[in-house]
C-alpha cells in the first residue's frame, strides 16, 4: 500500500501544467507599478464555461483579505477570468496556472476587465501562493526568500518569477548570489511591505 | 485539487522542484499526440517575402534535424478551425489571442485542446503588436527572434513542458539557445519514444572513418556539440568493423582518413567518390565500407604474415629489407661474373 501511495505521489508529481506561452520577463519594480490591483485573497469559487465561440473560460472568485495596492475593499469579492479550463471531456489550456478552490495568495492584476488571456501581470510572475506555514510560493515553484530591486527593461522571457524576486528550494541557499541575504522564507507581511515600498 | 496544485504541494513536501522525466530535466505535461508527428498550417502567417513562413519552417526543420523520430510538418495552406477545438493546427499573427487581449507581456501563446491525456488540437498565435525579427545568436532586447520563439512554442505544441535545464530551447526563459539541445531531444524521446538504427562501418585496408552529425542550416555547430558529446565513444571507427547505434533521423558526415602511407580509394554503400560524405537521415540500418590502399605498391602489413607494425615502422622496415635484397643481388651478380671469368 505504501509503495502504491509512493508511486501515486511520484506519478502525480510528474504532472505539471504546461507553460505554453512566451511571456516577457518583468522585474520587481514593474510588478509593483504596472499592476492595476495587488491584493491578498482566497479563492472562494471557480467555474469553467464554454463561450459561444467554443472557447473555454474559467472564472475565479476571490475573497479579498487585504488590499496591497489599488482601489478595492478588503472583504469584497473580485472575479477574474482566465482563458482555459475543463468542460466535459474537453480541456483548453493556454499555459495559465489558474488559481484553484481554496488557494490563498497575493495576486498582481494587470487589468480586471480588459479581457486578457490571463489577467495576472506577467502571468505566473504575478502570482504568489501562500503556504500553510505562511511562506510564499513563486511561479517557479520555489519559496520567496528575498527581494532585490533591479533596473527595468531587462530583456528576456519569463522564468515564472519576476526578476529580483529571490527564491529558494526549501533547505537550499538562495538562487541569487548577489543578494544572498535571506534564506528563511519571506513572511507575507514583509512581502507586502516591500511591494508597497516599490510603488512609485 | 488540480494536478498542478497537487504537484506544487507535493514538490514542497518532498523538497523537489521538478521530477525530471526520463533523461531530460523537463517535467512531463502528461499530454501527447497519438502519433509522433504534428502538422501546422502556416498559410495565414503573413509577412513580407514569406519571412515568417520560412522562419517557422526552419524552426520545424531544426526540430526534425534533431535525433528524434518525431516529425514537425508544415504546410503553407491556410488551415481551418482557428480558435476552435476542430480543424487544423493553425499558426498566425494576431492582434488578439482568439479574441482575448494579449496584455503587456504575452508574445506568443500555444492553445491546446485535449481529451484526457491526448492532444487533439494546437493553435499557435503570435502577438502582432510586438517587434519581431529572425536571427540566431544572443537574444536582443529590441526585437524578439521569431524563429526561436516558434521553435519553443512548437515544443509546447507537442506536449513538452518547460525544462529546468538552462540554455536549452524549452527552458523556462528564452535565452541565447536557438536550437534544440540534448535536453530538448531527450524530452521528446521520453515522450514519444526513440528509434535507433545500426550503422555498420567497415574499414578495408588501412584507415579509419571519423564521423560527426550534420544538421542543415546555421545551427550545425551547436547541434554537433551535443550530438558528438552523445556519441563520444563512436567518433572514430578504427576497427575493421564498427557497429554504431544511431538515433532515428540523425544525419552524419563521414570522413575516410587513411593511415600514413595509405590513400582512400572508394566507398561502398554510397555513390559519393569524395572522402567526405554527408549521409541522408538515418531511417534504417545501413552499411558503409571505406576502401583504402597503400601507395607505390608498398606491402600492406595487414595482409602480410608478419606482425602488424605502424605505418612509420613499416616504412623503415620495408626500406631496410629492400637495401638487404639489393646487396644480396649485387653480390650474387658479382659472384656469377667472377665465376664466368674463372671458368672461361
Amino acid at each position: 500500500m505504501k509503495i502504491l501511495l509512493l508511486l501515486l505521489i511520484i506519478f502525480s508529481a510528474t504532472v505539471q501544467p504546461l507553460f505554453a506561452t512566451s511571456i516577457l520577463r518583468i522585474d520587481t519594480v514593474q510588478l509593483a507599478n504596472d499592476a492595476e490591483l495587488v491584493f491578498e485573497g482566497e479563492v472562494l469559487a471557480t467555474r469553467s464555461e464554454q463561450a459561444g465561440s467554443g472557447y473555454i473560460y474559467t472564472y475565479v472568485d476571490f475573497l479579498v483579505t487585504d488590499m496591497v495596492l489599488g482601489d478595492a475593499e478588503a472583504g469584497g469579492i473580485i472575479t477574474l477570468r482566465f482563458t482555459g479550463g475543463v468542460v466535459g471531456d474537453l480541456t483548453l489550456d493556454v499555459g495559465s496556472d489558474i488559481p484553484s478552490l481554496g488557494e490563498r495568495g497575493i495576486y498582481f492584476v494587470e487589468a480586471q476587465d480588459a479581457g486578457l488571456t490571463n489577467p495576472l501581470l506577467g502571468w505566473s510572475q504575478g502570482q504568489f501562493e501562500i503556504q500553510d506555514d505562511g511562506s510564499l510560493m513563486a511561479g517557479n515553484n520555489q519559496r520567496v526568500t528575498g527581494f532585490d530591486i533591479v533596473p527595468t527593461n531587462t530583456p528576456g522571457l519569463s522564468r515564472g518569477v519576476a526578476k529580483g524576486v529571490i527564491t529558494t528550494l526549501p533547505g537550499h541557499s538562495s538562487n541569487n548570489s548577489t543578494a544572498n541575504k535571506t534564506i528563511s522564507p519571506l513572511t507575507v507581511d514583509h512581502f507586502k511591505r516591500i511591494i508597497k515600498s516599490l510603488k512609485q | 485539487m488540480k494536478p498542478g496544485r497537487l504537484f506544487r504541494n507535493l514538490s514542497l513536501s518532498l523538497g523537489l522542484c521538478y521530477l525530471p522525466l526520463g533523461n531530460s530535466l523537463a517535467a512531463d505535461s502528461g499530454l501527447s499526440w497519438s502519433e509522433p508527428s504534428v502538422s501546422f498550417h502556416i498559410g495565414n502567417l503573413n509577412g513580407a517575402d514569406n519571412l515568417w513562413k520560412t522562419a517557422f519552417e526552419e524552426a520545424a526543420l531544426r526540430w526534425n534535424d534533431a535525433a528524434t523520430q518525431f516529425r514537425f510538418n508544415t504546410t503553407r495552406e491556410p488551415g481551418s478551425g482557428y480558435c476552435t477545438n476542430l480543424g487544423n493546427n493553425n499558426v498566425r499573427f494576431s492582434t488578439t489571442n482568439c479574441g482575448d487581449a494579449w496584455g503587456s507581456t504575452a508574445l506568443g501563446i500555444t492553445t491546446f485542446w485535449s481529451n484526457g491525456s491526448q492532444l487533439t488540437k494546437a493553435d499557435i498565435s503570435f502577438n502582432n503588436s510586438r517587434d519581431w525579427n529572425v536571427y540566431d545568436g544572443n537574444l536582443k532586447s529590441f526585437a524578439v527572434d521569431f524563429r526561436r520563439v516558434a521553435a519553443h512554442e512548437m515544443g509546447h505544441a507537442v506536449g513538452l513542458a518547460h525544462s529546468v535545464a538552462t540554455n536549452v530551447l524549452m527552458s523556462t526563459a528564452a535565452n541565447n539557445t536557438f536550437l534544440p539541445a540534448l535536453d530538448d531531444v531527450n524530452s521528446l524521446n521520453d515522450k514519444y519514444g526513440s528509434k535507433t538504427h545500426i550503422l555498420t562501418i567497415e574499414n578495408f585496408g588501412d584507415g579509419k572513418v571519423i564521423f560527426t552529425p550534420k544538421v542543415a542550416g546555421t545551427g550545425v555547430k551547436a547541434l554537433n556539440t551535443f550530438h558528438t558529446s552523445n556519441y563520444t565513444s563512436f567518433l572514430d571507427c578504427k576497427e575493421a568493423t564498427c557497429q554504431i547505434p544511431v538515433q532515428d533521423g540523425l544525419r552524419l558526415i563521414m570522413t575516410a582518413v587513411p593511415d600514413s602511407g595509405a590513400v582512400f580509394v572508394s566507398w561502398e554503400g554510397t555513390t559519393t567518390r569524395e572522402d567526405t560524405v554527408a549521409l541522408s537521415p538515418m531511417t534504417s540500418d545501413r552499411k558503409l565500407v571505406a576502401n583504402f590502399t597503400y601507395l607505390d605498391g608498398a606491402e600492406d602489413p595487414a595482409t602480410s604474415d608478419v606482425d602488424p607494425v605502424t605505418a612509420q615502422e613499416f616504412s623503415t622496415a620495408g626500406g631496410g629489407a629492400l637495401q638487404l635484397y639489393l646487396l644480396i643481388w649485387l653480390l650474387f651478380i658479382s659472384a656469377i661474373r667472377g665465376s664466368r671469368s674463372y671458368f672461361s
